[in-house]
Formats: C-alpha cells, structure tokens, sequence
C-alpha cells in the first residue's frame, strides 16, 4: 500500500474550479516532486493534502493517508494526522513563525502535543530538533526570537518544527523560493539529509525545475490546476512530451525563475482560474495546438509510467 | 527597558507642563475674581485687596504659575475657593469613589469586549457573529447617560434591587459600596465595550489570516488552540491601543455618570467647580486627569513590549502599524 | 467629538450590507425631514403648558403624551431634532471646514507646518474631549453656540488626519506628478486633484463624526451645557425626564431613542459608504485556517 495516494483530488470554490483530476502517489520513503508557474494549484495540493485549505475551498476527490482518507476525516482526527504524520514547510520562514513566541516553545509544541512529552522533555527535545536542523544551541538559543534570527535560520526553525515528531511524509512547499542563493542549497541540503536519515517520505513542490531534478525521483507537472506530466525524473527530464514541460525546462538556464515572471520560452502566463480555455488548458499559449486541442486531453501512461495530457506531444528523442 | 521608561516619562512631564500651562492660562482669562467671589459683592474693598494679598493675587502671573506647580510637586495643594479646605482633602474621598468605578467599567469593558470580540471572529459570518456585531453597533449608538437611566429604570425603580444613586461610602461597607458603583459601572462600560468588541474582532480576523497560524495548525493545533496559543497575544496589540484610550474616555465619562447617579466623584467636583468658578480646584483637577491619562499611555506602552519581543530593547519599529 | 473605531463587518457580502447602509440612511433622512417639518409645522406649540393635562399617557391629541408641564412630547421630541442636527452639522463643518485645509496643507508642505499639525493631533487625542468641552463651555458660558465650538474643535484634528493620510498616498501618484510637471501649484492641485479624490474617505468620516456630534451634543445638553431653555434639546428633555423617572419614565425612555435611533442610522450609513467609498479594504486578506 502506497503512503499517499492522491486520486481525482479537485478544489472548488463558489462554482469556480481551481484544482481538478490531481492523481499522485507516493511510497514510504519516496519522493514526489510536483512542479509548475505561480497559480498552477501546487500549494493548493499540498494544503488540500494537509487539511489547511482556506475557508470555503470545498476538495473532493479522495487523499489517502496509510490507507485512509483524510478529505472524509473530521478535524479532530486531522489534528491528530498533521505534524505526526505529515508536516509541512512553507515558503516565507518569516511570516510562517510566530513573531511573538520563542523558536524553542514553537517547536516544543507538536511533540508535547503528539509524543506526550512533558512540557521540560519537549523543551528538551526541541533543543535536540534544532541542534539537528543545524541551530547550534550555543550560537542559537533556542530562547530567541524569529525576529532575532536570518531568513536561513528561521526556514532551519521551521523545518525543526516539521520533523519534530518524526512525520512519515514531509512536504516542503517552495522551501528556498524566499531565500538567497548560496542559503537555498544549504537548506535543499538539510531537507534531504533529514529525508535520508529519518525514512521520511518527500513531497517537493516548486516552481524551479533544477530544485525538482536535485531532490526527488518522481515528478509531475502541473497546469492550469491539472497534471500534464508525470513520471520518473529521468523519464521526464530527458525526454519531456508535453510542449508546456519542454517550455519549463527551455526557461530553465535562464532568468531567476521567480513565480509570476513570464517563462522566457512559452509566451504568456497561466490564466486564473475560471479563464482557462475549454479542451487543453494550455492551448492558447501552445505552439503545437490545433483543432484537437479544443478537447481536454486525457493524461495516458505509457509502458514505464510516463504519463502525458496531450493530444500533441513531442515524440520520443524529439528536439524541439 | 530602563533607557525606555525614561523616555516615556519624560515625555510625560512635557505633556503634563504643557497641560497645565493650557489650564491655567485658559483660567486666566477666565472672568471672575476670585476674591470677590469668596466674599460677595458687598465685601469693602480693602478687604478684598488684603484677601488678594494673601491668595497672592496681586502676583504676576508667572509667579503664580510657578507657586502653583511648586505646590503641586510638594503636595502642598492650596485651599478651594468654595470649600475652604486644601484641595488634597475635596480629593482623597472623591478619588476613592472615581478610580473604583473607572477600574470596574474598565474590567466589565474588557471581560465582556475581548471574549465576544474572539468569539465573532471564530464564528465569522455565523449567526453568533451576526448576534455580537449587531449588538455592538447598538451598543455603540446608546449615550452612557440615557443607559444610566435605564438601568435606574429597571434595576431601582422597577425591580428594587438596587440603589437609584447616591454613595454611602466606604465605612457603609463593601456591599453596599459595590451596589452603589455597579449601575454606573455597566452604563460607562457597555458603549466602550461595544467598540472594543468591534476592535478585538476585526484584530483577531487579521490575525487568522496570518501564515503563523497555519504553521501552528500544521503542527496539529485545533483551531481554538492556535487561536488561543498563537492568535491572541497579536490580537492584542490593537486591542490594548485602544483599550489605552477607552481610558481616558471611562474618566470623561464619569463627569456625566456621576450626575446621573448623583455620586460624590472626581468628575462631578470637577463639574461643580467648573460651575463655581473654583478655579483652585479645577487646575489641580485638570493636571490630576492628564496625570492619570499619561500614566496609563506609559502603561499601554510598556504593555507593547510584554506583548511583543520585536518591541523590547528601546528598538522600537512600528511593526504592527 | 473624539474619532471612535468603527470597523466595518466584513462578514455581510455587499448586498446585505448595502441593505443596513440604505435602512440607516433613511433612517438619518426620516430624522432629517422631521426637524425640517418642526420649522413649519408641529402638532402643537412645544413650550405650551397645560399643567392640568400634566404627565398624561398617549392619546389621540397627544400621540406620545404630555411632560410635567403638560407639553406635548411628540412636538417637542420633533423640535428637539432640530437643535441636535444643527448644533452637529454646524459643528462637523466647522471640524471639517478648519480640519481639511489644514490635512491638505500638511501633505503639501511637508516640514514644520506637518509636524505641528500632526502633534497638535496627538495633543487633542491624549486628552479627554468631553472634559476639555465642559471647560470650554465654562469658560464661555453654556448655550448652543458655544456647544458648537467645544465639538468643533474636536472634529479639527480628525478631519485634518483623515485629509492629510488619504492625500499623502494621493501625491505619489502619477497624475498628481504630471500635474507638478504641467507647472500647477501646490494649492491648485490640492483643490482641483487632490480633493475630489479624498471626498469620499471624508464624506465616511464627516457621516461617522456627525453621529458622535449627536452623541456629544446629548451629553453637553444633559448636564446643562449645550442649548439653554426655552429652547427645547434631547439632551435636556432627558435631564428633566431624570426627576420624574419614578412617576413616568415615559418621558426618559423616548427622547433617548430617539438618540439612538438617529446615531445608529448614521453609523449604520457610516459603515456603508466607508465599503463602497473607501478603497482600503480592499486590500484585506481574507483569512486562512479553519
């Protein structure tokens, strides 16, 4: 049985479709990466996976945890799932810790509440749980502040709080997008390290290819709210079919790849929800679309697993 | 902390200096002599000159000035002109009824503001939000004496619980007492509650929206727990703004309750001395409730840097606008 | 009299809300004409005693009955009306006539004319409006006039915020820049550019000021301050209602609704207008997390 398995997972929202026909799956100690431009519905995966969806987004679909289905659980039940079982690190370490709580008494909170600890253990075990996300105690204290702390080591903090219990399955939601360079590799770094040393199972989701290719075994392109592309990343690297993957990976070398900048090789940008055309999402900026294009393609595996959502994709070996 | 404890007093001293030089040149020209009131039209006029000799009348006024402000510093306050006794004596009695009904309408307004506030938030769009949000526009739109006189209405005329007015001190003992401020109480603090309800909800919403309480909600906090643990102290920082300055509105308001209520309060001495042209007592009463507001801005400062780490250290940034 | 919070319910999607907004604003209008009609008509003379038709309850004659003197309560709840809106109208416009000029020009003019303006600000905000009012009209003597001037002076420092925080956004803007480029003066286009744009943050804040001038001007009234008989005002209605509270509380109860009925249809219309008018909240963040 498959530690997550994500099938038919779609977000609506007052009549309006956001997220639809997501299907992933993701075995113990695996990793999934998922990839795609600002608005394509990654973090809204990951949050509908994590229970966490805003307000009045409704999912369906089913999102199957070891087994159970966590859209059907009540939020009791969910609060008993997240930061045991899955935990999550956001994008902004800033604003993702509480400014006015010491990094210490946040991430002693999930093992109090999960592992039963008492309050001086989990203080403890916090200690430990930043000493091992590279917080050195002697230089921070688990005492300080976020405010008191560099992007880098608040994203360190963060992270601390994820693994703190131990989580079976990690997802890591643009983990660097709001660092500087030379921290984002240290900290893609610590993820795996931790992802290797604890059995965790990954779910990498960004917007940057390269961050996909470095971390995960197993990727799946996303568009418009919809899977185009999924496989291993040696299948989808090296020889992607769907014109808006080949697009990705075209953008790749150049610019900083920042969410909401145009990709240098499709023109365009993904349309908002409700402005998707009809048929394949992504024909009005495809150079390959024609009349068939007007109906939805379906997402068809091939032998390996390769799956592509197109009516015109690039052949085997194909250059573009 | 100490270098910003010093500065807010300082800073308070200045507000008080410049408060009492409004008063007292308001009070200068201010028609009336003070001692002609104290003995009547029909005084002799060498009477009145050796009476102003001795309130030191025929001083310049910025000797006057200063006289004042020396007296006050020593506590030596002078005597009021209508009662004849020094201003400390009118004061004392009077501060023991004002500061027990300003700090319970100030306990009600919180005790009742800050739960319906959180309450409104959590349940935002609900029925129980709707209830609260509707109330509270009520609330803010009922003048503090008209809801003295319900409450005189309902709970002294029509169900005898409670006194109609008056204070029978505290030697009568403390039920009594109580029973005498509790009506003033709810009618200064249900409008201010009504507004600080306003302000803790629309906080509190801010706050939810906030990227921290996902984490906490990641972490496998319930809703109401990271609310608890992770939303109020944020919340609060307005909140306690406000409250700030609901203080000094609670002091206003007992010059007008203590009317409606008939009780022997800083305010209503304030309104009679106004009335009576007691000059004496206004000025020291006047520099008394800048004093009293100044002192809790400091408070709610302070409070800040409880409230929040990134405020502590002198350092302070207007993170929360 | 002192800028109270009043933040909008977000809750209520722009149809419901708009239905509070439109039953406050006629509830304000109905508040409006009857005032009006108490210039030409009433159902009696409101100072017209008829001691032996004291304290009677309703009739047909006398639709909400007589006071102590046996006036009639309707006519002078009708006229009473009149004297709250004219003290707080005049006493807004004061507020905002003195206030507005003086935002327009601190935004303007940056340097030592802002500075004042804004701790002249911070000086009437630490300090209790109502009693700095009481010492006003104490030193000037009670009566409308000088009710008008205690509110007025507070209204200054609020509308001169409100003008000055809805301009200064409004001078970075390109129109306003090429305006500067085309040679127009700081005064010119602070009246022809800058003030019709700011109108409706301050037609919110003068709707939310005039419900607190009714509020102030009761106060003032009750205690003695405000309008001096034989003119007739809500404020001092309810005074003189206090003493026969045990033998009617009839004549406490109504003119105190009709208070709140007047505050609450402006707030309620305050509120309304701040949504439609006022571009800020837009910007809220709708909230996250279950």
């Amino acid at each position: 049985m498959a530690l997550l398995e994500v099938s038919g997972l779609g977000v609506d929202v007052a009549g309006l479709t956001l997220l639809d026909g997501i299907s992933l799956r993701l075995d113990r100690g695996g990793s999934l990466g998922v990839v795609g431009e600002s608005g394509c519905g990654k973090s809204l995966t990951a949050l509908s996976i994590m229970g966490l969806l805003p307000p009045g987004l409704r999912p369906r679909g089913s999102v199957r945890l070891d087994g159970a289905d966590l859209l059907d659980a009540d939020d009791h039940a969910l609060c008993a799932v997240r930061g045991r079982r899955v935990a999550m690190v956001f994008q902004e370490p800033m604003t993702a810790l509480n400014p006015v709580k010491t990094i210490g008494a946040q991430v002693a909170e999930g093992p109090r509440r999960h592992l039963g600890l008492s309050r001086r253990a989990a203080r403890e075990h916090a200690r430990a749980v930043l000493h091992r996300v590279g917080l050195d105690p002697s230089r921070v204290s688990p005492d300080q502040y976020p405010h008191e702390l560099s992007g880098g080591q608040c994203q360190r903090v963060v992270i601390a709080i994820a693994v703190a219990c131990g989580p079976a399955l990690l997802i890591a939601d643009e983990p660097t997008t709001a660092l500087d360079v030379s921290t984002q590799a240290r900290i893609l770094d610590l993820i795996l390290d931790l992802v290797a040393d604890e059995g965790m199972a990954l779910l990498m989701i960004s917007h940057d290819m390269a961050v996909i290719a470095e971390t995960v075994t197993d990727m799946a392109v996303m568009y418009a709210g919809h899977v185009v592309e999924a496989g291993t990343c040696r299948r989808v690297l090296g020889d992607p079919r769907h014109p808006y993957t080949r697009g990705l990976m075209d953008a790749m070398p150049r610019g900083s790849g920042r969410p909401g900048e145009p990709l240098a090789a499709i023109p365009g940008t993904v349309p908002p929800p409700g402005a998707w055309p009809a048929g394949c999402a992504f024909r009005d900026r495809c150079p390959r679309a024609d009349a068939a294009c007007a109906i939805r393609p379906p997402l068809v595996a091939d032998a390996d697993g390769h799956a592509v959502a197109c009516h015109r994709p690039f052949g085997a070996g194909e250059r573009s | 902390m100490a270098w910003f404890i010093a500065k807010r007093a300082v800073a308070l001293a200045l507000t008080l200096v410049a408060a009492s030089l409004v008063v007292f040149g308001v009070l200068e020209v201010l028609p009336g002599d003070p001692a002609l009131l104290i003995l009547g039209v029909n005084a002799r006029e060498d009477t009145l000159a050796a009476l102003r000799e001795s309130m030191g009348l025929d001083q310049p006024a910025h000797w006057r000035y200063l006289a004042w402000i020396g007296g006050l510093l020593t506590g030596q306050l002078a005597d009021s002109l209508t009662y004849d006794v020094p201003v400390t004596e009118l004061l004392v009695p009077r501060i023991a009824v004002s500061l027990p009904l300003a700090l319970m309408a100030l306990t009600l307004t919180v005790a009742l503001a800050l739960p319906l506030g959180v309450l409104a938030a959590a349940r935002r769009g609900r029925a129980a939000d709707g209830a609260i949000m509707g109330a509270s526009q009520l609330g803010i739109a009922v003048p503090n004496f008209w809801l003295g006189i319900l409450l005189i209405l309902l709970f002294a005329v029509t169900l005898r619980w409670l006194p109609s007015g008056g204070f029978p001190g505290w030697e009568a003992g403390v039920g009594p007492a109580l029973a005498a401020l509790i009506m003033p109480a709810v009618a200064l603090a249900l409008p201010q509650a009504a507004i600080l309800a306003r302000v803790t909800r629309s906080s509190v919403l801010e706050v939810l929206g906030e990227d921290y309480m996902r984490t906490a909600r990641a972490k496998g906090l319930s809703q109401g727990e990271a609310l608890w643990h992770h939303g109020l102290r944020n919340a609060l920082i307005p909140v306690v703004t406000i409250m700030g300055l609901q203080f000094s509105f609670l002091l206003a308001g007992t010059i007008i309750i203590e009317n409606v209520f008939n009780l022997p309060g800083i305010g209503r001495l304030i309104f009679q001395a106004i009335g009576q042209r007691d000059i004496v007592v206004v000025r020291d009463l006047v520099v008394l409730l800048a004093a009293m507001v100044g002192v809790v801005n400091v408070l709610v400062d302070l409070s800040y840097a409880v409230l929040d780490p990134r405020l502590r250290r002198g350092h302070l940034r207007g993170a929360h606008g | 009299m002192v800028e109270t919070p009043t933040p909008t319910a977000q809750t209520m999607g722009g149809r419901r809300l708009a239905a509070t907004a439109w039953a406050g604003g006629a509830v304000a209008a109905l508040v409006l004409l009857t005032a009006l009609v108490s210039l030409v008509w009433t159902p009696h003379d409101p100072a017209a005693m008829d001691v032996a038709n004291k304290l009677s309850d309703p009739t047909g004659a006398h639709p909400l009955g007589t006071d102590h003197f046996g006036r009639d309560v309707l006519s002078r709840l009708m006229v009473g009306a009149r004297v709250s809106i004219a003290v707080s109208l005049v006493a807004v416009g004061l507020g905002a006539g003195i206030g507005v000029p003086l935002g327009l020009l601190a935004s303007a003019r940056h340097g030592w004319i802002d500075e004042a303006v804004m701790r002249f600000n911070d000086l009437a905000f630490a300090f209790p409006a109502l009693l700095t009012a009481v010492l006003i009209t104490a030193v000037l003597g009670p009566g409308a006039v000088n009710a008008i001037l205690a509110i007025g002076i507070f209204n200054i420092p609020v509308f001169a915020r409100v003008a000055r925080g809805a301009a200064l956004s409004l001078w970075t803007r390109p129109f306003i820049q090429a305006a500067r480029l085309a040679g127009r003066g700081r005064t010119r286009i602070s009246v022809e550019h800058i003030l019709p744009n700011i109108a409706g943050a301050l037609i919110v804040q003068g709707t939310i000021q005039f419900a607190l001038a009714i509020l102030a001007e009761a106060g003032l009234s009750y205690l003695g301050l405000g309008s001096q008989p034989p003119e007739v005002s809500w404020g001092r209605m309810l005074n003189e209602a206090q003493t026969f509270l045990f033998l009617d509380p009839r004549l406490a109860i109504l003119p105190g609704l009709a208070i709140v009925v007047t505050v609450l249809g402006l707030n309620l219309l305050g509120d309304g207008l701040r949504d439609r008018l006022d571009p800020r909240l837009d910007t809220r963040r709708a909230d996250g997390g279950r």
